[in-house]
């Protein structure tokens, strides 16, 4: 039987930013993991003072999971990665 | 790394005419101005990370002028045990992208009209002690920073300045930025094939250091986003985008770094083209500018304090470059070197004078 929790780690696009995250509770959609761990990873939430959409990519398989996924559903293991990536304009 | 601050900051807003409007406390992104103080000690010493130990403090320098709680600007002390500490500091400009938003109560109230000219000054106030943890609180995910070392490559300064060309005003507090020829050559080939549309690359290559400890910067090559959608006055970064960039860098196997990015403002596309050729000239949609929009993804995806970005201005007379980077926890314009691959010398860049950073003059500049 699985844990009831997950220890993954996570990267920014650049690479240059890590970090570990663990006892993730495998019950948290993807989009909640990223509402709290952006700011975390002292990615900016505000951008021209609208929100910035992040999105995460399981770097074992290369999916772009959902934000209304839960952590159970996304094949994630524990020491997996997953790429934040942000969607972003520039004018 | 620790981060401490042990005083709150509030804005007091101003009208021209000197009339008091009122305070607003601070919500300051202070990452930029983490970072400066990392990447001050990188430089400083001869170490690769910060490592897990390091302490990080906000102080405030009083104003010369008007004394305590009023602030001159924000010192960023770090200290590194067994290494050493560094400090720097920020200016009272550092609050001025806030500005905006501090303002909007004002203008709601009727205060202050909507874009309207206001000035501030920054006062500091010692925090309260933090209320303790709720127990019940439990938190659903821990978190530790990994400290993964910056990759630097041992080379001489010496030697790239001999094969290298300044472009640009320079400024002796930032590192030396040297971009190869090749780069150059593909970016303006690039612009030139865009079509009147923005267009954006990722700049990749190494940190270097020099025997005598100075670090400096080489864009080796530049992957073009070619999953980013464009527009002639928007580009648009998408996962698809990250994905493909983070292939080709693994594909080149070069160990190369995500240095920075550039992107094009087709400035030509962009004027009315009813203008007599004069007029064009003196557009301010000519010159170049690095917009809001442009400070956003800056921060978002390239934070790190040495990271760069180059802006091609496509106008009438021809493609005109200027440079950004951080400096002092803001973005600023600054020089260049061009690198020759092949022993000569490169003919010289236009580089473009002074731009103007986080206004957006495409959207409020003349008729198109
Ligand atoms: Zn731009």
């Amino acid at each position: 039987m699985k844990n009831k929790t997950l220890d993954i780690s996570a990267v920014d696009v650049s690479g240059q930013n890590v970090v570990n995250v663990s006892r993730l509770d495998r019950e948290m959609s993807v989009g909640e993991l990223l509402d709290s761990l952006v700011p975390k990873m002292r990615l900016p939430v505000l951008g021209n003072g609208r929100r910035i959409t992040y999105h995460a990519r399981h770097d074992r398989t290369g999916q772009h999971l959902h934000a209304s996924q839960l952590l159970a559903d996304t094949g994630l293991e524990d020491e997996d990665r997953i790429t934040v990536q942000p969607s972003i304009q520039a004018g | 790394m620790t981060t401490r601050q042990p005083h709150r900051y509030v804005m007091e807003l101003f009208k021209r005419n000197g009339a008091a409007l009122g305070q607003v406390p601070v919500v300051a992104d202070w990452e930029p101005a983490w970072e400066t103080a990392r990447f001050a000690a990188l430089r400083r010493f001869p170490i690769a990370t910060i490592g897990p130990g390091a302490v990080a403090e906000l102080r405030p320098v009083w104003h010369t002028d008007l004394g305590a709680p009023f602030v001159g600007a924000v010192e960023v002390a770090l200290q590194l045990p067994g290494v050493g500490e560094v400090s720097c500091q920020v200016p009272t400009t550092y609050f001025k992208s806030f500005a905006g938003a501090a303002s909007a109560p004002f203008v709601g109230k009727g205060l202050l009209k909507s874009g309207e000219y206001f000035n501030y000054r920054i006062a500091a106030f010692a925090n309260p002690p933090e209320p303790p943890m709720n127990p019940q609180r439990k938190p659903r995910f821990q978190i530790e920073e990994v400290s993964e070392p910056l990759p630097i490559r041992a080379a001489s300064l010496n030697d790239f300045n001999k094969r290298s060309s300044a472009v640009g005003e320079q400024n002796e507090s930032d590192i030396r930025v040297f971009v190869s020829k090749q780069v150059v050559a593909e970016t303006e080939q690039l612009a030139r094939a865009a079509g009147g549309l923005e267009t954006a690359s990722i700049l990749v290559g190494h940190v270097h250091r020099d025997p005598g400890g100075e670090l400096f910067l080489e864009v080796t090559a530049q992957i073009h986003a070619r999953y980013a959608e464009a527009t002639a006055t928007k580009v648009s970064f998408g996962p698809e985008t990250w994905d493909a960039v983070s292939h080709a860098l693994a594909l080149r196997g070069k160990n190369e770094q995500w240095l920075g990015w550039w992107h094009l403002h087709p400035s030509s596309a962009w004027c009315n083209p009813k203008c007599a050729p004069e007029e064009r000239a003196k557009c301010p949609l000519q010159r170049s500018f690095f917009s809001s929009d442009d400070c956003d993804v800056h921060r978002t995806v390239f934070p790190k304090a040495f990271q760069v970005a180059l802006l091609i201005t496509s106008t009438d007379a021809g493609l005109r470059h200027a440079m950004f980077s951080w400096r002092n926890g803001l973005i600023v314009q600054r020089g260049f070197h061009i690198l020759a691959t092949n022993g000569e010398l490169n003919p010289a860049l236009v580089p473009d004078a002074t731009a103007t950073i986080g206004d957006d003059q495409d959207e409020k500049a003349c008729s198109r």
